[in-house]
């Protein structure tokens, strides 16, 4: 499966850490920098087990961690560092962090405003209707959506002589496979989507399948409430055009 | 006499105005026979008036606009065959929330804030006019700096930048870590300062009851 979809269009380094610190429900002030690099770690494994590109930003943040790590193994007289010496080497990592989460919550609450005022329409109605087109149809991050494959790929035994007996696995027939399925019925869960499948690789190629359907914005993605079922819907037929 | 003419005439410009209106320009348009304070009134008792109707007259950016209601939605977009509402990506937002309350601001803040390359939905967002280009910091290379539009504050129904939610700060000694010196935050954010003077008709606005 020669494969790759630019995951940093869906989200950046400090997403992923946030999200990890989220899902491990680690205290931000006081980051455990080994557990959470190891995560970060794993987290990039999997992508590039998924023949996911993983962007720069993604690199140079394991780099920044694995400094602050060895950083914190060194006795405190031997920093010679002046600036930051007496400084946890976590100070900087959290900060920024914070701040990001800071303009994110923010974010949630223009959303709300997004909403409200939506509804609402002056004598420029047809303006109004027409500014979203391109707009993005996912509530979901792909953080989440790795965290249901990983459970998913967890679950389901996968029979060895299955993965033999299929030959070719494209992603773009599992993509084809979605878009049908999704023509005869409204939504279906992302669970229901990958359980499907019988062998790992059509599993793998499914889900790449969907996250590239993601990126061309032909279908949107919800997930009501946290750790709930996701679902997929197909996208209106207006909004099926490229963005950049 | 004159009072109710006002008001009709208001109600009027409205209707038929295609942005919201705004008490300066109306000054103008009025060869100044009326002062702000005036016709601020007049908004606001044709506001209340609706209040009963089933239109409304909302108070964004910087003026006031006739507006549908609420409730009624999902039957105009059903007219204009449009069944869904239209959204800004998480990415957009996320973007717009660092520069609303940061500006003016530059890519490379932005971008190291994100933590990733904002170029492209920068753009997008100066396509749909959500932001503008406030200048150039004067610092080598020049950048241009980015603030919000007046079109930001109608998408979001917002009366002024200023009537942005306040970020919610974390708190200074929650920063301390164990065993390290105290940091030192720079200075919180106060981005309305440099603000106020984008949205002139901010100052003789009356409070809005709700």
């Amino acid at each position: 499966m020669d494969y790759k979809v630019q995951l940093d269009v869906f989200e950046g380094p400090l997403d992923l850490l946030l999200h990890l610190i989220k899902e491990q429900k680690l205290d931000i002030y006081d980051i455990p920098i080994s557990d959470i690099t190891k995560q970060y770690l794993a987290y990039i494994n999997l992508m590039k087990e998924l023949n996911l590109s993983v962007a720069g930003d993604y690199l140079v943040m394991a780099a920044e961690l694995a400094r602050i790590k060895s950083k914190m193994l060194l006795p405190q007289q031997e920093q010679e560092d002046e600036e930051e010496s007496g400084e946890d080497p976590r100070e900087k990592l959290v900060r920024q962090l914070l701040e990001y989460k800071k303009y994110k919550e923010a974010a949630g609450k223009l959303r709300v405003m997004e909403f409200h005022q939506n509804k609402v329409f002056t004598r420029n109605v047809s303006a109004q209707l027409e500014e979203g087109d391109d707009d993005v149809k996912y509530d979901v991050t792909v953080f989440d959506l790795m965290v249901a494959f990983k459970h998913v790929m967890k679950e389901l035994s996968f029979r060895d002589d299955y993965d033999i007996s299929v030959d070719e696995i494209s992603v773009t027939d599992k993509i084809n496979y979605i878009m049908e399925k999704l023509s005869t019925v409204a939504s279906i869960t992302f669970d229901d989507l990958l359980r499907s499948f019988k062998s790992k690789l059509e599993v793998i190629a499914t889900f790449l399948g969907l996250l590239e359907l993601m990126k061309l914005n032909m279908v949107k993605i919800q997930q009501v409430k946290q750790f709930g079922p996701i679902r997929i819907f197909k996208a209106p037929e207006e909004d099926v055009n490229g963005r950049d | 006499m004159e009072e109710i003419d006002l008001k009709a005439i208001i109600e009027n410009l409205l209707l038929v105005s295609d942005k919201p209106l705004v008490v300066d320009k109306l000054r103008e348009l009025f060869g100044g026979k009326f002062n702000r304070e005036a016709l601020n009134t007049v908004f606001e008792e044709l506001r209340q008036e609706y209040e009963n109707r089933n239109l409304q007259i909302q108070e964004v950016a910087g003026g006031y606009q006739l507006a549908t209601r609420h409730e009624y939605s999902d039957w105009i977009r059903k007219f204009h065959k449009a069944d869904r509402a239209a959204r800004l990506s998480k990415q957009a937002l996320d973007t717009l929330s660092i520069i609303s309350y940061k500006q003016p601001i530059t890519r490379l803040e932005i971008d190291n804030i994100r933590g990733v390359d904002s170029a492209g939905v920068i753009k997008t967002l100066l396509e749909k006019n959500l932001i503008r280009i406030m200048g150039r910091r004067e610092v080598p290379g020049r950048p241009i700096m980015y603030g919000t539009s007046r079109k930001f504050l109608e998408y979001f129904g917002l009366k002024s930048i200023a009537d942005m939610p306040s970020l919610e700060e974390f708190k200074e000694q929650d920063m301390v870590i164990e065993g390290s010196a105290p940091p030192k935050l720079s200075q919180p954010d106060l981005p309305f300062e440099q603000k106020n003077q984008a949205d002139k008709s901010n100052g003789s606005n009356p409070e809005a009851e709700n």
